[in-house]
């Protein structure tokens, strides 16, 4: 027995490790909370160097695209090249601050629209698997953002916050598997309740097979999760699947906010309204 | 039991940083190579079962701290394919880049089912077959490709270190007989 257990200590740490991770796990489900102290002591530890990375990545991005626009312009004149280099690096920073500009103001319009008061973000770092879409953004508890509060684009809504950090926080994206919202179709006024299969994609479930579903609707929060406010646009229908097996259709939604490529949004301080006694 | 090596924990959490910060610029079709578990495989792959499973365990809980999932899935997943690596390394004998390609995405693709397992059976209610598909074979197929071509790229013989070796002038190559 000994010899055995001595011969496969690997395999044997291997199935406890995972034996552990599942009894963690499930413990995490049963009593949700905020970050632990061991997610808030890597986050805090890697947050600057997400922050430097992303920032040095985009500025070679710039550089990059910009050396490849301008290489066939650039005159063999020393001073004009320079002249050319001076203004191209000035450019591209009046570029990047101008589109920045104009996504802020995208949001500062959408903050003015729903009516609540919200908080512009950056996203400075997004999920570090493929399994669980989520972004991190450089808003947290130090500017009053707290767990739960929505976060939207001008297009449409991109989740809520799920882990807030002092001086960050991580947002869980609708496209997440384990994000769930209350939605209805805007047009037939049909409910369901949309979540996340972690490919980019969502799923209406609880959609009966006798409702009025097209491709092309539109889906909107309904509110009735308390969660979200109500009437933000959600996503289009792409597919829909009355024969699947079960009481329900099987409607595949296409987010309205492209979720690859935020880099800005803004974080909601949303109170459901009190429900009527 | 093996210990972590420091030098090999400080490259498991350089790449979890690339990976949160600009692992989208290398997504194609939205899926992206995980850096983590090609290093994992790197790293596990010569230094046997003991230390593969050490060293996915370590870049799991990394990858779980940042990704905002529950903690313990990626731990448990990397520490699988890590022992596996470990296992794998010591029984072939020529790791070239077609042992790799399979290596790698055999290893992915058996994370890639037990995380999609424990994400159907904890959190969510979909199909685990769907979520396989959809999710786990794309991303071993990106693994494989992304994980062998660095593999190759850092590699001593190949061309691109042959190349700087000579420009350098540190290493000689090819020395005459």
């Amino acid at each position: 027995m000994f010899q055995y257990i001595s011969k496969n200590k690997s395999l044997i740490i291997v199935l406890v490790v995972v034996l552990a991770s599942f009894v963690w796990m499930t413990s995490q489900i049963r009593e949700p909370g905020g970050p632990t102290l061991l997610e808030r002591g890597v986050a805090g530890l890697a947050y600057p160097f997400v922050v430097s990375v992303d920032f040095a990545a985009g500025t070679a991005r710039g550089v990059w695209e910009g050396y490849i626009y301008l290489v066939g312009l650039v005159p063999e004149n020393d001073r004009l090249s320079e002249e050319n280099g001076r203004l191209f690096r000035e450019n591209t920073g009046l570029r990047e601050k101008l589109e920045r500009r104009s996504r802020v103001e995208e949001l500062w319009t959408l903050k003015e629209d729903t009516g609540y008061p919200a908080m512009p973000a950056r996203v400075v770092g997004r999920d570090s698997t493929s399994w669980f879409k989520s972004v991190w953004v450089d808003a947290g508890t130090d500017d009053g953002v707290a767990k739960n509060m929505p976060a939207v684009v001008a297009y449409g809504l991109v989740g809520r916050v799920i882990k807030p950090y002092s001086g960050s926080a991580r947002v869980m994206l609708i496209t997440n598997p384990g994000s769930s919202v209350s939605c209805m179709l805007e047009r037939s006024r049909e409910n369901g309740i949309l979540t996340g299969d972690g490919s980019g994609t969502c799923t209406l479930s609880y959609v009966d097979k006798k409702s009025d579903v097209a491709e092309g609707d539109l889906v909107i929060t309904s509110g009735l999760d308390m969660v979200y406010p109500k009437a933000m646009p959600v996503g289009v229908v792409t597919t829909v699947d009355r024969d699947a097996p079960g009481y329900f259709q099987v409607v595949r939604v296409k987010p309205t906010a492209d979720l690859d490529h935020i880099e800005d949004l803004l974080i909601m301080k949303y109170s459901p309204p009190a429900k009527e006694q | 039991m093996k210990n972590i090596r420091i030098p090999a924990a400080l490259i498991l959490a350089a790449a979890a940083i690339v990976q949160a910060s600009a692992g989208d610029a290398l997504s194609f079709y939205g899926v992206k190579p995980s850096l983590i578990f090609i290093t994992i495989y790197a790293l596990s792959i010569r230094a046997g079962e003991g230390r593969g499973l050490l060293y996915g365990a370590l870049g799991g809980i990394i990858e779980d701290c940042l990704s905002g999932g529950l903690l313990g899935l990626m731990l448990s997943g990397n520490a699988v394919a890590g022992y596996l690596a470990g296992r794998m390394g010591k029984r072939v004998y020529n790791v070239g880049e077609v042992a790799n390609f399979i290596g790698i995405f055999l290893l992915s693709l058996t994370q890639g089912v037990y995380v999609s397992a424990a994400i159907v059976t904890l959190i969510s209610s979909g199909d685990l077959l769907v979520a396989v598909v959809r999710n786990a074979l794309p991303q071993a197929f990106m693994n494989a490709a992304a994980g062998t071509f660095l593999l190759w790229l850092i590699d001593r013989d190949a061309p691109v270190m042959r190349f700087l070796a000579r420009l350098t002038g540190r290493v000689q190559v090819h020395p005459q007989v």
